[in-house]
């Protein structure tokens, strides 16, 4: 973050986009998939809906649009496997992620992060059991004045992903560079490399009404294309 | 009878579950829990029974036991009420016993937990009414008569078995004192090591202690004690051994390595338990949660260690010493306003200076020229509360002073990366204030005083152009006022008649009042409250001829309004002074502003109304003593204030001086015209209110009609149009398809697609004919007149001049009676209400009269005939010296002895009686 003197100024924003498809058919539009097809739920209990995981115990994620496998995608897919993005988030108030294990091998938090992970199995909008799949959440979110004075002795290695208070109510998630280059490199295109100015001055951002982990969402006019990710 | 499986039988029941899940995130219906020793074909009668007598459809009961059943009803309070009352009634009759527990559900709610409640509800009813039947209604929506739900919050969430087994009552339970736990511990050889570990630390802190050892600090003790480092934190928490260990070796510092859920769920179950009780949200308690309501979660503790006795100072060290482990859990951060006040400032808990406090729990970060991280999150926080101006309170000043003591860059504009925003000016204008009361004036104090001068009079000419009715502009006069200072200026009053006239007037029902006109400028949604605030604020700092006459001009145009907004920066919300001297310092501020005598009055009356019942009586006591011309000029003063206010002073004066004359009996004109606006029927329930219940199908909104009448619409060449715009259609059943009788001229029927385009219907059944219907509209009123004719016809039946009879039968078809009700939902503020005006009547028969048209529903009747006699009968052991003045504003009929109980239901009876003879032989109500 360009404002920052400490170790923040290694960091940049972690912002992912969502996707959707919709393909013309005749006269028709049909929306195959949209950006609730990759928030994740688990099961409710007790008519409650959980958004932060402890790791105990393993856990089934269904998309938000739950209950509802499209036979239209099914149809469609034709036995190929519906792509899932790397990284997404769960359903809540952004204090999970849900991320493809290769993305985290060998990534580890420090417990002054408070994160905890958790596997996971997905139920996808295609009906479809999926594995390989583990969901990060943050318990805490540091302010970054802490971050600076606690991480500073800590190894990069440890604390490769942040969260950092913005507001009472928000917050913001950040890479170090170093795990956003590696991400780069395998090709992970779920989330933003490149950033304005103004999207990387913190104390700019802390004074906004509002702040949106989102990078926005990228429309597929074909599910080909989705599952190509063109 | 108690059946203790209640809860497991539920939770099993397919039928149950099912019911509960089809439960919608809207749905707020009753859950009726029923025992009864009756023969289940009797309990089934009995509530077809008084599903009729109350109007309303119900499923089938499902089976829980051979003598317990479950239904839910989706109805109004008072449906459900007579429902459950008149099933009580039949089976008391037939000679068996009958238990029923009613427990609306909140749609926020989980229905499982509500399920959960009203078991505990039926088997404390049961336990408490063994050879008796009962009946009790927890029904949230009934505001008259909810008796709220601590006793359910304050029992654990334990799962349904445990507590079938338990059979907890209603108190929250503890788990028993910890020797004994000790003492079955020892009794089970299962535990091993870790009751040796746990008797280890148990015993060690029973020696070591200078106070005895409590509850509280068992139940936290393994949360410490398994803590990094845990047994030299559990000496520290005890003695205050090894601070400095503790410190250099980083030993606070590390325990941010801890997730505070995660542990206490591990190690200590009893403090998790009270951690997911505390909690507002559901779910997983999480950290940011936890740290919110920690003064919550650690009351019980407190109350034990910051009582003051002979340890008071031994346990307050203690206190300390545990907020600072968990200062260090929570990474430092401050702690929330509540614990700052427990420790600083409450007159019953504090013990340390705020400089003590910031010693301990305010992390220092490097000095620097710019507001420290948490400075600045604090400053964040203040300028997002004062946006909402309307729902300040005091503690938002106590907020603001505490942070600029920390720092007085907080008085630096320029840190606040300013976005041209009024709560910025707002801000500025309270710390401008602060800083002429200490008498500090630095180039901060400049800046503020800039910050907010260089916005003001943009912002106050902004709020009254944009209040003005349409098409209006602000008069020169105005505009001028408030820009020239001349010394020959027009005053206040005469700027608010100028500018009166130009203001939009709010149009909701029975606003419109000669004594108090009510402006939009003044609705309690209006930014004019910060302008307001800001003035105040801004002449407090300095005198400033602008900002008085802002406030003069207010408090001329709604004196109330003004000044309830400017007491709540010195009062808690919807609370009374914070403390004497705050009080002693408003009524200062106000000196400046000259507020009229009679408005001071008026707001005082009010404000003691709500928050002070010694100050309230003397000022009732102090009114009482007026002369007649001293009565009259005070009268203005509170008939400005709202009638809900005012009615109840006049009330309460004429309970303590009955020969006074309530001023505003005449207002039951406005008030029955506010009762029928709600309870007039619209056209197609008068229409449908002169046929039969069979001939009468179906009338409400088309979105709600069931499936069995979801037929083709066909239109005739018969089919008339209403003689005027509706958002209606008659329709007739005819075989296999829907007839149009009656269309709707502004929403027609569309013949080629069969679509409707109204929003409710009237479906009459096949034997009624046009000819009946045509000729009920051919003579019908239109709603205007309909209402017209109802107060006509209800004044002069109050009046005397008409019997009852000739009141029901001009306007039986155009009102519902089921309506009428002291509570009735969107009742207008603006309108006083018919209970003071009954209560203070001096004619008997007039009064019963007010009482009759309330109570005339044939069942619906009876409860608010109740309702009314209640508080005649209270009155009246208030006039005959059993109950004080004080008592009488706070005892409810759940109060009364037995003696009185029989007295009141005496009262109602004979009460009954006399409204019989006023309604006579005369035709039913419909």
């Amino acid at each position: 973050m360009l404002d920052m003197q400490g170790i923040l100024k290694e960091y940049l924003p972690l912002s992912v986009y969502s996707a959707g498809v919709c393909e013309k058919e005749g006269d028709d539009y049909i929306e195959y998939l949209n950006e609730y097809d990759f928030s994740w739920q688990p099961d409710e209990i007790d008519g409650d809906t959980a958004q932060i995981f402890t790791g105990e115990t393993p856990v089934i994620f269904h998309s938000e649009r739950r209950g509802r496998v499209s036979q239209a995608l099914i149809a469609k897919l034709n036995g190929e496997a519906l792509r899932l993005p790397a990284i997404s988030f769960c359903w809540g108030r952004d204090q999970s992620i849900m991320m493809a294990d290769e993305l985290i091998k060998g990534i580890f938090f420090s417990p002054i992060l408070g994160v905890t992970r958790t596997p996971a199995t997905l139920h996808d909008s295609a009906g479809q059991e999926r594995h390989g799949y583990s969901v990060l959440s943050f318990h805490k979110v540091l302010t970054y004045a802490r971050a600076e004075s606690r991480l500073a002795t800590i190894p990069v290695a440890e604390r490769q992903l942040l969260r950092i208070k913005l507001t009472s109510y928000t917050s913001l998630y950040l890479a170090h560079q170093s795990l956003l280059a590696r991400w780069k490199s395998m090709a992970i295109k779920d989330i933003a490399y490149d950033f304005e100015d103004k999207s990387l001055n913190l104390k700019q951002l802390m004074q906004r009404d509002s702040y949106c982990n989102h990078a926005g969402s990228r429309h597929y006019t074909s599910l080909n294309a989705y599952q190509n990710n063109e | 009878m108690v059946n203790k499986q209640l809860n497991s039988i539920c939770e099993s029941h397919e039928q149950v579950q099912q019911q509960l899940a089809e439960l919608g995130s809207y749905d707020s219906p009753c859950f009726i829990l029923i025992t009864s020793n009756a023969a289940q074909q009797s309990v089934r009668k009995a509530l077809n029974v008084g599903a009729s007598r109350a109007q309303i459809a119900i499923s089938e009961p499902i089976t829980l036991t051979k003598d317990t059943w479950l239904l839910v009803v989706n109805e109004a309070h008072t449906e459900v009420k007579i429902l459950a009352n008149e099933m009580l009634t039949l089976v008391k009759e037939s000679g068996s016993l009958i238990w029923i527990g009613v427990f609306r559900h909140n749609s926020i709610g989980n229905p499982q937990q509500t399920l959960r409640w009203n078991v505990q509800q039926l088997q404390s009813l049961i336990q408490d009414n063994q050879n008796t039947s009962g009946l009790a209604i927890n029904d949230f929506t009934d505001k008259r008569n909810w008796p709220g739900i601590e006793p359910y919050l304050s029992n654990k969430q334990v799962a349904a078995s445990d507590q079938d087994e338990a059979n907890l009552p209603l108190e929250s339970t503890r788990k028993p004192s910890w020797l004994r736990r000790m003492l079955n511990v020892f009794s089970t050889n299962e535990k091993g090591n870790k009751s040796a570990h746990q008797e280890g630390y148990l015993n060690y802190a029973e020696s070591v202690l200078a106070f005895p050892l409590n509850e509280e600090l068992i139940r936290l003790a393994p949360f410490i004690v398994h803590l990094p480092a845990g047994e030299l934190l559990w000496q520290y928490v005890l003695t205050g051994e090894h601070g400095n260990t503790i410190r250099e070796q980083d030993i606070l510092l590390d325990l941010d390595h801890v997730l505070v859920s995660l542990h206490a769920k591990r190690f200590a179950p009893d403090f998790f338990e009270d951690i997911c009780d505390k909690i507002c949200r559901s779910g997983f308690p999480e950290q940011a949660d936890i740290f919110d309501d920690l003064d919550r979660i650690l009351m019980p503790l407190a109350n034990e260690l910051l009582a003051v006795d002979e340890f008071v100072q031994q346990k307050r060290d203690c206190y300390l010493r545990i907020l600072d482990i968990f200062y260090h859990l929570f990474d430092q951060t401050p702690f929330n306003d509540d614990l700052f006040e427990q420790l600083v400032e409450d007159e019953d808990t504090a013990f340390l200076t705020e400089t003590e406090y910031q010693q301990r729990y305010a992390i220092t970060e490097s000095v620097t020229d710019e507001l420290s991280c948490s400075q600045a999150q604090t400053l964040r926080k203040i300028l997002d509360g004062l946006e909402y101006v309307s729902w300040l309170d005091h503690s938002i000043i106590k907020k603001i002073a505490r942070l600029r003591r920390e720092t007085r860059k907080t008085c630096d504009p320029t840190g606040w990366a300013l976005q041209g925003e009024r709560n910025e000016w707002l801000l500025a204008a309270i710390l401008l204030a602060f800083d002429s009361r200490e008498q500090v004036f630095d180039q901060y104090s400049a800046a503020l005083k800039q910050l907010v001068d260089d916005h003001l009079h943009r912002a106050i000419l902004e709020d009254f152009s944009d209040a003005l009715k349409p098409s209006s502009t602000l008069p020169d006069g105005v505009t001028l006022w408030f820009t020239q200072f001349d010394v020959s200026a027009t005053t206040a009053q005469a700027m608010a008649l100028e500018l009166g006239e130009c203001l939009e007037l709010v149009h909701d029902a029975g606003a419109e009042s000669k004594a108090q006109p009510r402006y939009e400028l003044f609705k309690s949604s209006s930014d004019f409250y910060l302008v307001l605030a800001i003035c105040y604020w801004r002449y407090l700092a300095e005198p400033n001829e602008l900002c008085l006459r802002v406030i003069s001009l207010a408090l001329a145009l709604e004196p109330q309004a003004t000044l309830n907004h400017l007491v709540q920066f010195y009062a808690g919300r919807r609370a009374g002074f914070e403390s004497e001297a705050l009080a002693q310092e408003f009524y200062l501020s106000l000196k400046n502003f000259n507020v009229i005598e009679e408005d001071l009055f008026a707001f005082n009356a009010r404000f003691a109304q709500q928050h002070d019942s010694q100050a309230y009586a003397e000022i009732i006591t102090q009114y009482v003593k007026f002369n007649a011309n001293d009565k009259e000029r005070f009268n203005r003063g509170l008939l400005r204030l709202r009638p809900h206010y005012y009615q109840r002073f006049f009330t309460d004066v004429s309970r303590l001086n009955p020969s006074f004359d309530f001023p505003t009996a005449h207002e039951y004109v406005d008030i029955f015209r506010e009762i029928h606006r709600h309870a007039q029927r619209n056209d197609e329930e008068v229409l449908a209110s002169y046929f039969n219940k069979a001939d009468v199908l179906f009338v409400d909104y088309l979105e709600f009609l069931p499936e069995a009448l979801c037929l083709p619409i066909k239109a005739s060449q018969d089919t008339r149009f209403m003689p005027w715009p509706c958002n209606f259609a008659v329709l007739r059943l005819n075989q296999d398809h829907l007839e149009l009788v009656v269309d709707s001229m502004n929403r027609p029927f569309d013949k080629e697609t069969g679509h409707l385009y109204v929003l409710r219907v009237l479906i009459l059944g096949p034997d009624v004919t046009n000819e009946a219907v045509f000729s009920i509209i051919d003579s019908l009123p239109d709603a205007l007149q309909r209402s017209e004719t109802i107060e006509r016809f209800a004044v002069r039946y109050i009046e005397g001049d008409i019997a009852f009879d000739a009141f029901n039968t001009a306007t039986k078809h155009f009102i519902d009676r089921k309506v009428y009700s002291l509570d009735i939902e969107g009742y207008s503020q603006y309108v006083g209400h018919i209970l003071s005006v009954i209560l203070t009547e001096k004619d008997r028969e007039k009064r019963l009269r007010l009482i009759s048209i309330l109570a005339s529903h044939p069942t619906h009747g009876q409860y608010v005939l109740a309702d009314i006699c209640a508080e005649l009968y209270l009155d009246t052991l208030l006039a005959g010296g059993a109950i004080s003045f004080d008592e009488r504003r706070e005892i409810e009929i759940e109060d009364l002895t037995a003696q009185g109980q029989k007295e009141l239901e005496a009262f109602k009876a004979e009460t009954a009686k006399q409204l019989a003879r006023l309604y006579g032989e005369g035709e039913q109500v419909c």
